[in-house]
C-alpha cells in the first residue's frame, strides 16, 4: 500500500454497540462491494458505525464532509500548480477508487445533486471513475467501496437525491437506540453510572417527542454523551444538560425554558 | 382615537412620585404576577416534551360563568388555567413561583388526562363521598405520573400548604389527606389522615378499575364520627393547582359513560401541533375543527402610532376569508386581448440573465487554474518578485430562486374609472394580476395573489385568491373573475399579513407587490397621515424580514405620498398596461443585483 492510504488505516478498534443484525448485513454487503447509503438522524452512530466496519474489515475509509458548495473536483481531482508547472492532485474519491478504500460521504444531501453525479459510474457494474481533464479513467481496486449517510430529516424539495442516485445503493436504516442500549453507550462512553445514564436517556425522550413539534431534531445520542462528559468532570446535572443538551439545539425561549422544565423532572 | 399613552404616564409618575416609605415597602411586597398568556406556549410544549401528545390550554376567562373562578378545571380534554398567578411568598421567602404554580396545575391536569380512564357516576353518592372519591383519584394520578417523571414530585409537593392546625371544616381535612397522601416526610397524628395513608399505600395495583371509588367510599365512612358539619364542604382544591375533578363525574358529560380513549389523543396532538416550524403550520390543524373556524382564521397585528411613535400591540384584527368566485370567462378575453404583451413579458422575464455560469477568478482555491493568472504568476517568480497566488478559478451556478406575492387592495375607489380611461381601477387590477400571473407561471416563479379591504380597525378582510402551492389552474382564475371592491384600505395591516405569508415561505428572494389605487384610509381615523405613516413602517418591518416591497400604483397623482411610503425606487403608476413590460423590468433588476 502507498503512504497516501496508510494515513486512512484505521489502527485501534472503534467502540460500536450494535443494535440488530446491520453488522453481518454490511458485511455481506461489502463481500458484494455493494454501495451503501446510511440513513438516520444525526448522532446516532452511523459514522461510529462505518469506522467500526472499516476496521473489523481492514480497510482505509477516507471521509467526505459533504457541503453545499462542494464541486466535482472536490471529489475527484484538480490540478495545482508548482514549480515545474502544472501538477494532477487526486481527490478524495479518486485517492479510494484507486488504492481500495471505503469511501464515505458524509450528508451527501447536502452536496449538490451534479456533484453527486460524479459518483454514478463507480456504483454500477463499471466500477470506473473517468478523469476527464487527464483523460485517464481509474478503475476502482477490487477492495473500493463507497457508502453515503443521508438524514432523512433534512429534506427539502430543493435538497433530494435523485431517484437514479438513491436506487444504486442499498440502505440501512438507523436510529437512536431503544432505551436499555442507549443506556449502556452512553455509560460506557463517559463513565457514569447505569443510573443516571437512564435519566439521561429520559430525557432525550422527551426532546424527541418535540420533533416536528418546534425542533428540527430531536436530541442526538452523541449529545447525551456531552452531558455524560461534563458530568463526569463534575458538572452539576442540570448544568450539563443545558449546556449539551438544550442551548445547542434551539434559541427558542419556550422551547428552552420546557426542556429546563424536563430536565428538572428527572434531575429535579 | 381615545387611547392616550400621555395620561397613562401621567398616572405613572403620580403613583411613583408618591414613593413614601410605606408605598415603597408596598412594592416590594407586592409579589410578582405571571400570566398565562405569556407562559402559555412554553407549558404546552412542556407538556407534548413530557407525554408525547399535545395539550389544548385555555384560559378560565374565557367561560362566561366563571369569570372570576381561579381553579383550575378540565372539560372535553380542554386543560382551563387561570389567567395569572401570583409567586407564593410566605415570610418573605417564595415558596413558588407564579410559573411553578401553572407547570403544577398543568401537569396535574395532564396526569388526570392521561390516567383518569373512568367516569363515576355522580347519582350514586353525596357531595363529602364525591370529595373524598376525587382526593384519592387525584393521589392515585399524581403517584403514576411520578413513577415516570420523579422531578414532578418536588413541584407539587412544594404547593401544599395544608398542616395539622387546619382543623376548622372538612376541606381542611380534605386538604390534609391530600398532602399526607403525596408527602411522606409531612408529619400528621390525626388518625383519620392516618387511615388514609396506610389504606393508599398498601394498595397493589393503582390502576385497577374502581380503585378511587372502592378506597374513597371506605375512608369516607371512617370519617362519619366526627363533629364538624359536611354542608361546609366548598369543594375547594387540595392545593391551588390542582383543577376541580368535575370532569370525574358522568353528568358532567354529556356522553355516555366511556372511557377517555388516549388514542384519540393522540391523534389529536398528530393534527394539532405546538406552532415552530414549517412543516407544523402547513399541517391542517384539528384545533381549528374543535374551535370555530372563523376564530381561528384571525390574526391580530400591530399598529404604528407615528404621533406617540410606538407599536400599538394586538390593535387591529385581521380575518381570512374565501374569495367568490366569478366567470372564468373574463380571464379568458384578458389573455386573449394581450397576448403580445405577455410575451414579451415572458422573454424579458427569461432574458434577465439569471440562470447559466458564471465564473469568479482570483481565488486561492477553486475548481480550474485560470491560465492568464498562473502565466502571469510564473513570471513574477521569474523575476524574483513574490507572486499572486490567487490563480485558480471557479464557477458558480446561479439558479433562480424568487417568490413574489401580489397584494391587491380591494377598496371601495377600485370601482372607479381609471381618469382618461374607460375601465375601472379594478379591471386595470385585474388585467394586471392576470398579466404578471400568466408571465410569472411561464418562467416558473412561485406566485402568490392575495387581496384586502377594510372597515375599520376590528374589521379587515384578507383574501387569497392564489397560494404558492397552488397552481395556476381554472380555481384561482375564477377567484380572480370575482373579485369586488368595497369598502375601506387598511394598508398596513394588510402588509404585514402578507409579510407573516411570505416568511412562511421558502426562497432566497422575496418580493411583496402592492397594487394600489391611492393612498391608505380607513373610516375609523380621520387623521390622514396616520396610516400613511403605518404603512411605511409596515413596509420597513417587510424589509427587515429580508422581502423587497414594490408599490404598483394605479392613480397618476400618486407620487408624492407613494415616494416616501414605499421609497423613490420602489414604486411605479400604471395607468395603462401596454407600459407594464418595461416597468416590470424596473423591479426585477433589483431583484437580481
Amino acid at each position: 500500500m502507498s503512504h497516501i492510504i496508510t494515513q486512512y488505516r484505521i489502527e485501534k478498534e472503534p467502540y460500536y454497540r450494535a443494535v440488530s443484525d446491520e453488522v453481518a448485513v454490511y458485511e455481506a454487503a461489502y463481500a458484494a462491494r455493494m454501495p451503501m447509503m446510511l440513513k438516520g438522524p444525526t448522532g446516532c452512530g452511523k459514522t461510529r458505525f462505518i469506522e467500526y466496519m472499516a476496521w473489523k474489515l481492514g480497510k482505509p475509509l477516507i471521509t467526505v464532509a459533504c457541503n453545499e458548495d462542494m464541486t466535482a473536483s472536490d471529489l475527484v481531482g484538480r490540478f495545482l500548480l508548482d514549480a515545474n508547472g502544472t501538477r494532477w492532485q487526486d481527490g478524495p474519491l479518486a485517492i479510494a477508487a484507486r488504492f481500495g478504500a471505503i469511501c464515505y460521504l458524509d450528508e451527501v444531501v447536502e452536496a449538490r445533486q451534479d456533484t453527486t453525479v460524479v459518483i454514478h459510474p463507480l456504483t454500477d457494474n463499471r466500477r470506473v471513475l473517468p478523469l476527464e481533464k487527464t483523460s485517464e479513467l481509474v478503475h476502482a481496486h477490487p477492495d473500493f467501496q463507497l457508502v453515503v449517510s443521508y438524514n432523512p430529516g433534512y429534506q427539502s424539495v430543493m435538497k433530494d437525491l435523485k431517484q437514479s442516485t438513491k436506487q444504486r445503493f442499498g440502505a440501512l436504516d438507523f436510529n437512536y437506540p431503544e432505551h436499555a442500549i442507549e443506556v449502556e453507550i452512553v455509560s460506557h462512553e463517559t463513565g457514569i453510572s447505569r443510573e443516571i445514564a437512564g435519566k439521561l436517556v429520559s430525557i432525550a425522550k422527551t426532546a424527541r417527542n418535540l420533533k416536528g413539534h418546534g425542533l428540527d431534531e430531536g436530541v442526538s445520542t452523541r449529545m447525551l454523551i456531552y452531558a455524560g462528559n461534563l458530568m463526569a468532570k463534575n458538572v452539576d446535572a442540570k448544568k450539563a444538560c443545558s449546556v449539551a443538551l438544550v442551548s445547542p439545539i434551539t434559541d427558542d425561549l419556550d422551547m428552552r425554558d420546557a426542556l429546563d422544565a424536563a430536565v428538572t423532572t428527572f434531575f429535579g | 382615537m381615545k387611547f392616550s399613552f400621555g395620561r397613562i404616564a401621567r398616572e405613572l409618575q403620580n403613583y411613583l412620585g408618591r414613593a413614601t416609605v410605606e408605598s415603597s415597602v408596598h412594592l416590594q411586597d407586592t409579589p410578582r404576577k405571571t400570566q398565562l398568556i405569556d407562559v402559555q406556549r412554553r407549558i404546552r410544549i412542556y407538556l407534548h416534551a413530557l407525554w408525547g401528545c399535545d395539550f389544548i390550554i385555555k384560559s378560565i376567562g374565557n367561560d362566561p360563568e366563571n369569570r372570576e373562578a381561579r381553579q383550575p378545571f378540565i372539560r372535553k380534554f380542554f386543560i382551563h388555567l387561570p389567567n395569572y398567578n401570583y409567586d407564593l411568598m410566605v415570610n418573605g421567602v417564595t415558596r413558588f413561583t407564579g410559573m411553578e404554580a401553572y407547570r403544577a396545575a398543568a401537569t396535574h391536569a395532564a396526569a388526570h388526562i392521561i390516567y383518569s380512564r373512568q367516569h363515576f357516576s355522580d347519582k350514586l353518592v353525596n357531595k363529602w363521598q364525591r370529595a373524598v372519591i376525587a382526593t384519592i383519584e387525584d393521589a392515585r394520578v399524581e403517584t403514576l405520573a411520578i413513577r415516570k417523571f420523579p422531578g414532578l414530585k418536588q413541584l407539587w409537593t412544594t404547593q401544599h400548604i395544608a398542616t395539622p392546625l387546619h382543623n376548622q371544616t372538612v376541606d381542611d381535612y380534605l386538604n390534609r389527606l391530600a398532602r399526607a397522601l403525596l408527602d411522606e416526610n409531612y408529619q400528621d397524628d390525626d388518625p383519620w389522615i392516618n387511615r388514609g395513608r396506610s389504606l393508599f399505600m398498601a394498595a397493589h395495583d393503582l390502576e385497577a378499575d374502581n380503585f378511587s371509588w372502592d378506597l374513597g367510599l371506605a375512608l369516607e365512612h371512617a370519617f362519619q364520627n366526627r363533629k364538624i358539619r359536611f354542608d361546609t364542604l366548598q369543594g375547594n382544591a387540595s392545593a391551588p393547582y390542582r383543577d376541580d375533578n368535575r370532569h370525574l363525574w358522568a353528568s358532567e358529560n354529556s356522553d355516555s359513560i366511556e372511557p377517555i380513549d388516549i388514542e384519540w389523543l393522540k391523534l389529536l396532538s398528530t393534527n394539532n401541533t405546538v406552532s415552530g416550524t414549517e412543516e407544523d403550520k402547513k399541517r391542517p390543524s384539528m384545533h381549528m375543527r374543535i374551535e370555530s373556524a372563523a376564530a381561528s382564521d384571525t390574526y391580530v397585528y400591530s399598529e404604528w402610532d407615528y404621533r406617540s411613535q410606538i407599536n400599538t400591540p394586538s390593535w387591529v384584527t385581521l380575518r381570512e376569508r374565501s374569495p367568490k368566485t366569478g366567470e372564468l370567462k373574463i380571464i379568458e378575453d384578458i389573455t386573449a386581448q394581450n397576448k403580445h404583451v405577455i410575451t414579451r413579458m415572458k422573454n424579458l422575464l427569461l432574458a434577465i440573465q439569471y440562470r447559466g455560469v458564471r465564473r469568479i477568478r482570483k481565488q486561492e482555491e477553486g475548481d480550474e487554474i485560470d491560465i492568464n493568472a498562473a502565466v502571469r504568476a510564473m513570471m513574477d517568480i521569474r523575476r524574483g518578485i513574490l507572486p499572486d497566488s490567487r490563480i485558480m478559478m471557479s464557477s458558480l451556478r446561479k439558479t433562480r430562486d424568487i417568490s413574489v406575492l401580489v397584494l391587491l387592495d380591494l377598496s371601495g375607489s377600485a370601482n372607479q374609472k381609471i381618469r382618461g380611461q374607460d375601465y375601472t381601477v379594478l379591471q386595470l387590477t385585474q388585467k394586471v394580476c392576470v398579466l404578471f400571473a400568466e408571465a410569472i407561471e411561464a418562467v416558473g416563479d412561485p406566485l402568490a395573489i392575495h387581496g384586502f379591504n377594510s372597515r375599520g380597525r376590528q374589521d379587515i378582510d384578507y383574501f387569497r385568491f392564489k397560494d404558492f402551492d397552488q397552481p395556476y389552474d381554472d380555481i384561482p382564475k375564477a377567484k380572480i373573475a370575482g373579485m369586488t371592491g368595497e369598502r375601506s384600505t387598511r394598508l398596513g395591516a394588510a402588509i404585514r399579513h402578507a409579510t407573516h405569508h411570505l416568511n412562511e415561505h421558502k426562497s432566497s428572494k422575496k418580493l411583496l407587490m402592492t397594487i394600489t389605487d391611492g393612498a391608505p384610509a380607513d373610516i375609523d381615523m380621520p387623521d390622514r397621515h396616520y396610516l400613511r405613516y403605518d404603512l411605511k413602517h409596515a413596509i420597513s418591518e417587510a424589509r427587515q424580514s429580508g422581502i423587497h416591497t414594490y408599490g404598483i400604483v394605479l392613480d397618476p397623482k400618486a407620487d408624492e405620498y407613494v415616494s416616501r411610503t414605499f421609497g423613490a425606487k420602489n414604486y411605479m403608476v400604471v395607468d395603462h398596461v401596454k407600459s407594464l413590460p418595461e416597468k416590470m423590468l424596473h423591479i426585477y433588476a433589483a431583484l437580481t443585483l
